[in-house]
């Protein structure tokens, strides 16, 4: 499983490296992305737990992925190499990703 | 029957973050109810598993025969704070399901086009799949759960990609099995009844619908279940609450249906959902520690195929063979041991290595084992 998981980032270095990462749809980064800004959304604004704690929960190992929590908007950004994910949450209904720009 | 058990994001686990919050324990909780009068409960050695070694546990309840006996809270979680649940999510999406086959609202047998209609690039045969295939895991449409590679995944994408509608997505797959011939463990199967139950209830609020029928009358007021952009609720997965409500729910089901005196899922269908599917209903053994063995129901887990199975095809031999469970990702866990009317729940956030669930059910039988012996040499009545 861990050659798996390092292959992918071999791969999605080179893919972001070659400026390719947004010719893919539903690709690894906007996964990556997907993932960790609706995870750490549902963490900070359903679960309620701290900011500290939902980046955590929200981030891969090996990826400098950039989260943002904005507590007054109720929204969560996360960006990896030129891929940004947004998620946002509602009262009673949770976290839903934003589409694709 | 094989499968890699209660995989949900082993992959990316397998590359994830350490995760800095501390395990150590908060201070115990004080018991809701000190349980039967004559009973002294010893869990300290439950204790010392889950809040003592080098898993993530954020919590722990223990009912037994209906009252908290044991409580417990780390990593900044306590009684009130919802926990994810990831793919428990399905299990009580399949209550959902059944509760609105009792109010005929749905019917097993149908067709899944009975509810949701065949989408532009479906598989010609899509219509062949019925709702019971669907709560069985055996809808034949193709399905790799995997979460090593984006590009060959059909989860990740329907999850963290840019599905509007991730029902429509389900739909979408190809058949590679016969319907009801296969088991293969489906996120897609499980939004497929989320999709079916929504239109179903013909424009009603799933929300406030779910709400009245299951969630109010079980008592369980922290639920959030979030949804697609298209509205469907993520049956695979998106499922908030509370591990006391978590414990609400399942001893709804150790109650073969009834919460506060009411009947709120109907009896049969906790028959039906603890009944292995076909496709699943022949044991065979485990191919390793949580994996493999056990048999599936209606979106629950079952420990055994049927009650004289070898134990080697059990999926935890050290729990009671009458074991079921509702199961998600990095530790969420929902048993329920009917032979001791105990609810073991524990929500946790494992990345790796993997939880072992014997660890949690074990000591709790245990504890009780001997709660009730005390009493017994004490001269109870029990």
């Amino acid at each position: 499983m861990k050659n798996v998981a390092k292959l992918i980032l071999v791969v999605a270095s080179i893919v972001a490296l070659s400026g390719r990462a947004r010719a893919k749809p539903a690709g690894l980064l906007e996964v990556l992305t997907g993932f960790s800004a609706k995870e750490t959304c549902s963490c900070a604004f359903v679960v309620e737990q701290t900011d500290d704690y939902c980046k955590d929960f929200g981030t891969i190992e090996g990826y400098d992925v950039t989260v943002e929590i904005d507590r007054t908007a109720k929204t969560v950004t996360s960006q990896v190499v030129g891929t940004k994910r947004t998620a946002r949450a509602s009262e009673g209904t949770g976290c839903v990703l934003d589409p694709l720009p | 029957m094989t499968w890699t058990k209660r995989a949900v994001f082993p992959a990316l686990a397998a590359f994830a973050l350490a995760c800095s919050s501390s395990s150590s324990p908060s201070t115990p909780a004080p018991n809701v109810d000190a349980g039967p009068s004559n009973l002294t409960y010893d869990f300290s050695a439950l204790r010392n598993a889950m809040f003592g070694g080098t898993f993530k546990t954020d919590g722990v309840v223990v009912q037994h025969e209906g009252r908290i006996v044991f409580e417990q809270y780390a990593n900044g979680y306590t009684a009130d704070k919802r926990h994810i649940t990831y793919s428990v999510s399905k299990s009580i999406g399949g209550t959902l399901v059944g509760i609105a086959v009792g109010e005929g609202l749905m019917k097993r047998a149908d067709s899944i086009c009975t509810y949701v209609p065949a989408p532009e690039g479906a598989d010609p045969t899509f219509c062949e799949t019925t709702i019971d295939d669907l709560l069985h895991m055996s809808s034949g449409l193709a399905w790799n759960e995997s979460y090593d590679d984006p590009a060959t995944s059909s989860v990740l994408p329907m999850l963290y990609g840019d599905e509007a509608d991730m029902v429509v997505f389900a739909a979408k797959q190809k058949r590679d099995a016969k319907a009801g011939t296969r088991w293969q463990y489906s996120s897609g199967d499980s939004n497929l009844l989320a999709g079916a139950l929504r239109k179903a209830l013909g424009g009603k609020d799933v929300r406030a619908w779910a709400k009245e029928k299951l969630f109010d009358p079980a008592g369980m007021s922290s639920v959030v279940f979030e949804s697609d952009r298209a509205g469907n609720l993520v049956f695979s997965s998106s499922c908030f609450l509370t591990p006391r409500d978590l414990a609400k729910l399942a001893q709804v089901y150790l109650d073969r249906g009834i919460a506060s005196g009411k009947q709120v899922v109907p009896a049969d269908w906790i028959t039906y959902a603890l009944t292995p599917a076909p496709a699943a209903a022949t044991p065979t053994p485990r191919t390793g520690p949580n994996q493999g063995g056990g048999s599936y129901g209606g979106q629950v887990w079952l420990n055994a195929a049927k009650p004289d199975a070898p134990a080697e095809t059990w999926a935890y031999p050290k729990m009671p063979v009458d074991t079921y469970s509702f199961e998600g990702h990095w530790g969420q866990k929902a048993f329920i041991v009917p032979s001791r009317k105990l609810v073991v729940v524990r929500v946790g956030n494992d990345r790796a290595p993997e939880f072992d669930s014997n660890q949690l059910v074990e000591p709790a039988v245990a504890a009780v084992d001997a709660a009730i012996t005390a009493a017994n040499v004490n001269g109870g009545t029990r």
